[in-house]
């Protein structure tokens, strides 16, 4: 079959020879070089990869080290000297003292796991209940001002946290909700990004298929639940699993509208670790990332999908 | 592909459902393991009161007089033949001592008597000695100064003459110069240079003298201290062989008398301090008083009772009567005086029922003043002669609100059985004080309250 293909295509034995590597010099060298720069390319992803990993693999090589070794590698820091961190990517005596510590012997560290799952329970199926049927309605509907509130939409989605965050605080506080967990939650519910995501999605589904269905006599809301979500499923476990990331690891919004530390979630607990307690830090750290490393890995292809969709 | 990614998804679900899963049951047992390591603590909190001091205090009635009745200590009693307030004849039987006990220490006694016998006489005859070495040591120093104060007298009376010498040449060249023959002044110089040089002589040999003088005096004074040490030994072992044989008669006495200890006159018996099987002490066995009068009601006070009773209170005196009837009466203190070492109150008899030896119970309650800070009792903690108590204070941290542990050290102002007046900067009226704990508490500690909060 390859030799009357080739013969076909008129490359002739010298050809042939060239491509087959019978004895050709040619062909050797341009088989050497597309080695070479497939593996230079590999190496160097390879290495850009592995650099990315590098925190988690320092958090891990941490983790298993017990205080006096911590102790001996971070007097610079402690010490606040110049000098260098003494660093072993094996410790000298690893141990799991730190795991055990944190599972077992640290209340505060699983309450706050638990507050930060709650949340972002919480901040979920707010958005799945609000945001979701907003982006519908944006983009199925045609209305008055739909253009102006859509880019209100975009506008409120581009302001960092630090711009609203004394009219939140105003808005919190009249409405009773400052240091419960509803002030976290209840705005992080009405955030525009997942509108914004799955607005694309819905805008993406072709108008004739709600049209045909309309025709056919289906309700809207059956329109919505029956034609909408499940096309637009890509963009919403999008926004999902993005706004799980945001609400897991935020920082300001606990820090700005709870005093009371037992309504914490785990991202504001790590900070609160000193350097003397690094590996049980490294520990705690490792097993906060597990949770978003679920999340990404259940839900990736979702995730990249939905970004194309929306176009981000 | 498909296929291999949904086996993929599964696992990761799978995987994610067993890590929250495993993170629930650690929650569990890090809370199980936190709770049992918190004490469980009854909490009170201080109040504004006073401080109620039941006084209840034992005392006798007194005789006017009243003697005590001794016997050599460390018999052990075995029989008493009387109570207190009884009245008795001249020999009547008072109570015995064991026969076995009187015997030891007889035997004892004379053992100590030949013992300080010996003694004695080892020491009379080293004594002696040393008293006569004393003697000749003091003849001899007496010789000695005889000789050295004849010796300096004969010097000191040359020196003397010879100053008179020159004196005299002094004037009768003093004499030449003033008339018209004879005498220069070379010469007159050369006399007062004698006169003073026998005058320096003179005072020397003076000087001389009182310096042996004193020091043959010091010499003297330390032979004569010598002998004192050794007389002053003596004549204390001469005392107290002598007191060994006092008590050896008294001993023999009460063993011819088969241990009875009878009365030395007719009286009543005031008071007894013996027990059956118990050891004679040093202190007055038996009080005795000759006749009925009374005296008055003592008491011997504590230092509690000391700082609530006063004259003139109003107390109440609990007795029986003899059919064993239980009666209260009201007294008045009379005076309080320290006596031997004790602070004693004493209240005047009044009525027809009281007799002597009789017992009474005082029973007076004191009500303090209002203290600012008074607590139960059982939260006070004592430690190297400070006392201090347990707070509960709350702190707010990741866990919510917990209880923890405060040492408060507090100066003791007044206390009875249940309560305490204390001082404290720190302790207000909402601290939560420990009264109980179910473990030992430490600084630090994380409590959690019995009443559920």
């Amino acid at each position: 079959m390859k030799d009357s293909l080739m013969k076909r295509a008129g490359c002739g034995v010298r050809h042939e020879e060239l491509f087959a590597g019978k004895g050709g010099k040619m062909g050797k060298r341009h088989k050497i070089a597309g080695t070479v720069k497939k593996y230079t390319v590999t190496m160097a992803v390879a290495g850009l990869g592995i650099s990315f990993l590098l925190p988690i693999l320092i958090l891990l090589s941490g983790s298993l080290a017990d205080a006096l070794e911590w102790q001996g590698r971070a007097e610079a820091l402690a010490l606040d000297t110049e000098g260098y961190v003494d660093w072993k990517w094996i410790p000298d005596y690893p141990t799991l003292e730190q795991y055990k510590r944190l599972l077992f012997y640290s209340p505060a560290f699983l309450k706050l796991f638990w507050n930060s799952v709650r949340m972002a329970g919480m901040i979920l199926a707010g958005q799945l209940l609000v945001g979701i049927p907003g982006a519908w309605a944006l983009a199925s509907f045609r209305f008055k001002g739909r253009g102006a509130l859509f880019t209100g939409y975009v506008i409120l989605m581009l302001l960092p946290f630090q711009v609203t965050m004394l009219s939140r605080y105003l808005v919190v506080r009249q409405l009773g909700l400052l240091d419960t967990a509803g002030a976290v939650t209840l705005p992080a519910v009405f955030s525009t990004f997942p509108v914004f995501l799955v607005y694309r999605s819905f805008r993406s589904i072709p108008p004739e298929l709600p049209e045909a269905a309309r025709i056919d006599g289906a309700g809207e809301w059956r329109i919505f639940v029956r034609i909408g979500i499940p096309l637009a499923r890509g963009g919403i476990l999008a926004a999902m699993v993005l706004d799980f990331l945001e609400s897991w690891n935020m920082v300001e919004e606990p820090l700005a509208f709870l005093k009371d530390k037992s309504l914490w979630p785990l991202s504001l607990y790590l900070p609160e670790i000193g350097l003397s307690q690094a590996g049980f830090s490294c520990a705690a750290s490792l097993v906060t990332i597990c949770m978003s490393w679920f999340v990404f890995r259940i839900f990736s292809d979702s995730l990249e999908k939905g970004i194309i969709n929306s176009g981000l | 592909m498909d296929g291999k990614n949904i086996r993929i998804k599964k696992r990761a679900l799978v995987g994610f459902g067993c890590f929250l899963a495993f993170l629930a049951v650690c929650t569990l047992i890090t809370k199980i393991i936190y709770v049992s390591g918190m004490a469980l603590v009854t909490v009170g909190n201080p109040e504004r009161r006073s401080i109620t001091h039941n006084i209840v205090l034992q005392g006798r009635v007194r005789p006017v007089q009243e003697y005590g009745i001794y016997v050599r200590q460390g018999l052990r009693v075995e029989t008493i033949y009387i109570k207190t307030g009884q009245r008795v004849e001249e020999g009547t039987p008072l109570f015995q001592v064991r026969m076995e006990d009187l015997e030891q220490l007889i035997a004892y006694t004379k053992e100590e008597i030949r013992y300080r016998q010996a003694l004695l006489a080892d020491e009379s005859g080293q004594k002696k000695e040393e008293w006569q070495e004393r003697q000749d040591r003091l003849a001899g120093l007496w010789e000695d100064y005889d000789m050295m104060v004849r010796e300096l007298d004969i010097a000191v009376e040359k020196k003397l003459l010879a100053y008179e010498a020159a004196r005299q040449a002094r004037e009768q060249a003093e004499e030449d110069l003033l008339t018209v023959s004879g005498g220069d002044g070379a010469s007159l110089e050369r006399c007062k240079l004698a006169e003073s040089q026998a005058a320096l002589e003179l005072e020397e040999i003076l000087m001389q003298k009182e310096q042996r003088i004193r020091e043959w005096e010091r010499q003297y004074g330390i032979a004569q201290r010598v002998g004192y040490d050794a007389v002053a030994e003596t004549v204390s072992l001469e005392h107290q062989l002598g007191q060994s044989r006092d008590t050896l008669e008294v001993l023999q006495e009460l063993y011819v008398a088969e241990g009875v200890v009878c009365a030395p006159e007719e009286g009543i018996i005031v008071e007894s301090r013996l027990r059956t099987g118990e050891y004679t002490t040093d202190t007055a066995c038996m009080l005795f008083a000759q006749n009925e009068d009374l005296g008055s009601l003592e008491f011997v006070l504590d230092d509690v009772s000391l700082g609530c009773l006063s004259v003139g209170d109003s107390v109440d005196l609990e007795y029986r009567t003899d059919s064993g009837e239980k009666r209260l009466q009201e007294g008045t203190i009379a005076y309080i005086e320290s006596r031997g070492g004790d602070d004693v109150a004493r209240v005047n008899l009044a009525g027809a029922q009281w007799t002597v030896g009789q017992t009474v119970t005082l029973k007076y309650q004191y009500v303090t003043d209002t203290y600012p800070t008074v607590i139960s009792r059982q939260a006070l903690v004592e430690e190297n002669n400070q006392y201090y108590v347990y707070v509960a204070e709350e702190q707010a941290g990741f866990l919510g609100t917990e209880e923890r542990i405060r040492k408060v050290y507090v100066t003791l102002t007044d206390s009875n059985d249940s309560l305490a007046a204390v001082e404290s900067a720190v302790l207000g009226a909402e601290s939560k004080i420990v009264l109980q704990s179910n473990r030992d508490l430490a600084e630090g500690d994380l409590v959690r309250l019995l009443d559920g909060k």
